[in-house]
């Protein structure tokens, strides 16, 4: 089981988990050695900004570890497939401010705050894709380890379907995320004008996410299925073929979440076909597919061929019941 | 789309990888102009090499069923596709027939000349 820092019946160490925790903590402890390492030459407002930014990081660590103490089912694979990769995000923004906040004010006669540059405000927000990238790459190794075939067979299947948006999600996205979002980036600008960069960057970005949107694959082995979104809003999960308990088509339509539920998980980026499994534990993992009925039977070939295989993978959750339905 | 192979089978991974896209093409489950799934995912999630994958990816394309883009990946051809791959399953099923009983390429040329 993947519950520890080390894992499986040879004790593999859990390298994604032990990467978050590293990760997590050198963010922290470089964002509280900087203004000690560089404060003689800085102004003093600066110290502000370690402050503000210091507690930002610990509540996004804390916010984190809430919604893995309230998750109800599978909490490590929730906590590093979905949860870590998010918080990353946000403790990686907290330490490249206050990195951007030091590079603007070194040696500055006069404080500058880094809103007010468009190319401090963009190096920021690569700053931020970039610990987006690091979260997913990680949460994807979890899963990647997760599904591992445990069958020593020399016969290997793979099923994958790349999922793209539509236009219910784009509309979606819009009205929950967007609207809100450009009221409240007006609201910045016209209240401090020099904020006007960054919300010139939000708004780019926030369009540039309604147009390009988001993508998902959806991978299906002898290990289980794994569901992995590009970005974070699509959200991603990953079931093994022991938790599977049923599988069915059904119609779904996009809703705004981050996957952060209680129990199981959505990637629905589009209006139509989808693929539903109901976890052993109860929990329902939806992802929209428009070959859905083509994975239902894949899953079930693949469960089959392991429990004809005699695998320990099946467990004590009962016969399969993968049937295609309308 | 489903990929299968047989570690321990005679038949190379590459050409393994190889047949399921054809298959699939045969099939009409894959349709002109969709896009194959990238090398080093696929390559990642049947425990092989990125480089059998890219061969088979590869040999695929001399054959004129896929088209490699740099930087948009494989991408299954659009002209007279499905009759092709089928073909060409086809003519590697024979070949691997012939293997099997030891007749040579010149010899299965010959007996396919006669036939004609």
């Amino acid at each position: 089981m993947n519950t520890a820092a080390w894992v499986g019946q040879n004790r593999r160490p859990n390298w994604p988990l032990i990467g978050f925790v590293v990760a997590h903590v050198a963010i922290v402890i470089a964002t509280l050695l900087l203004i000690p390492i560089f404060g003689s030459r800085l102004p003093s407002e600066t110290r502000v900004d370690e402050s503000s930014w210091i507690k930002f990081e610990l509540a996004s660590i804390g916010f984190c570890l809430l919604f893995i103490a309230r998750r109800r089912e599978h909490r490590m694979s929730f906590a590093l497939e979905t949860a870590l990769p998010f918080s990353i995000a946000l403790v990686g923004l907290g330490f490249s401010m206050l990195l951007a906040t030091v590079l603007i004010n070194l040696d500055a006669h006069a404080y500058r705050r880094v809103f007010e540059s468009g190319l401090w405000v963009g190096l920021v927000a690569g700053s931020v894709f970039m610990w987006l990238m690091l979260g997913r790459y990680l949460g994807a190794e979890a899963a990647t380890n997760r599904l591992r075939r445990e069958t020593a067979s020399s016969r290997r299947s793979v099923w994958l379907a790349e999922v793209r948006v539509d236009r219910s999600w784009r509309v979606l996205y819009g009205a929950a995320w967007g609207v809100p979002s450009a009221l409240l980036i007006l609201l910045v600008v016209v209240s401090q004008p020099a904020a006007f960069p960054m919300g010139l960057w939000l708004a780019a970005n926030l369009t540039l996410g309604m147009a390009v949107g988001e993508r998902a694959s959806v991978v299906i082995t002898e290990g289980g299925v794994k569901v992995r979104g590009s970005l974070l809003f699509g959200g991603g999960w990953s079931l093994t073929m022991a938790e599977v308990s049923s599988a069915r088509v059904v119609t779904a339509e996009p809703r705004p979440n981050f996957s952060m539920s209680r129990r199981g998980g959505r990637c629905v980026l589009r209006s139509g076909s989808a693929l539903e499994i109901t976890a052993a534990t109860g929990g329902r993992y939806i992802v929209s597919l428009p070959e859905a009925e083509e994975a239902v039977v894949v899953l079930a070939a693949l469960r089959g061929r392991n429990a004809a295989a005699g695998s320990a993978v099946l467990g004590d959750h009962g016969p399969a019941r993968l049937a295609p339905q309308e | 789309m489903l990929f299968e192979i047989d570690t321990r089978s005679q038949v190379p991974i590459y050409a393994q990888i190889a047949a399921c896209v054809r298959r699939a093409i045969a099939a009409g489950a894959v349709k002109p102009g969709s896009k194959l799934p990238p090398s080093r995912d696929l390559a990642r999630e049947l425990e092989v090499n990125m480089h059998t994958v890219q061969r088979a990816y590869g040999e695929l394309r001399d054959e004129g069923l896929l088209e490699l883009r740099q930087g948009r990946g494989a991408i299954v051809a659009s002209s007279h596709i499905e009759s092709s791959a089928r073909l060409h399953g086809l003519l590697h099923d024979l070949l691997a027939e012939a293997d099997e009983q030891g007749l040579t390429t010149a010899e299965l040329a010959r007996l396919m000349e006669t036939m004609r």
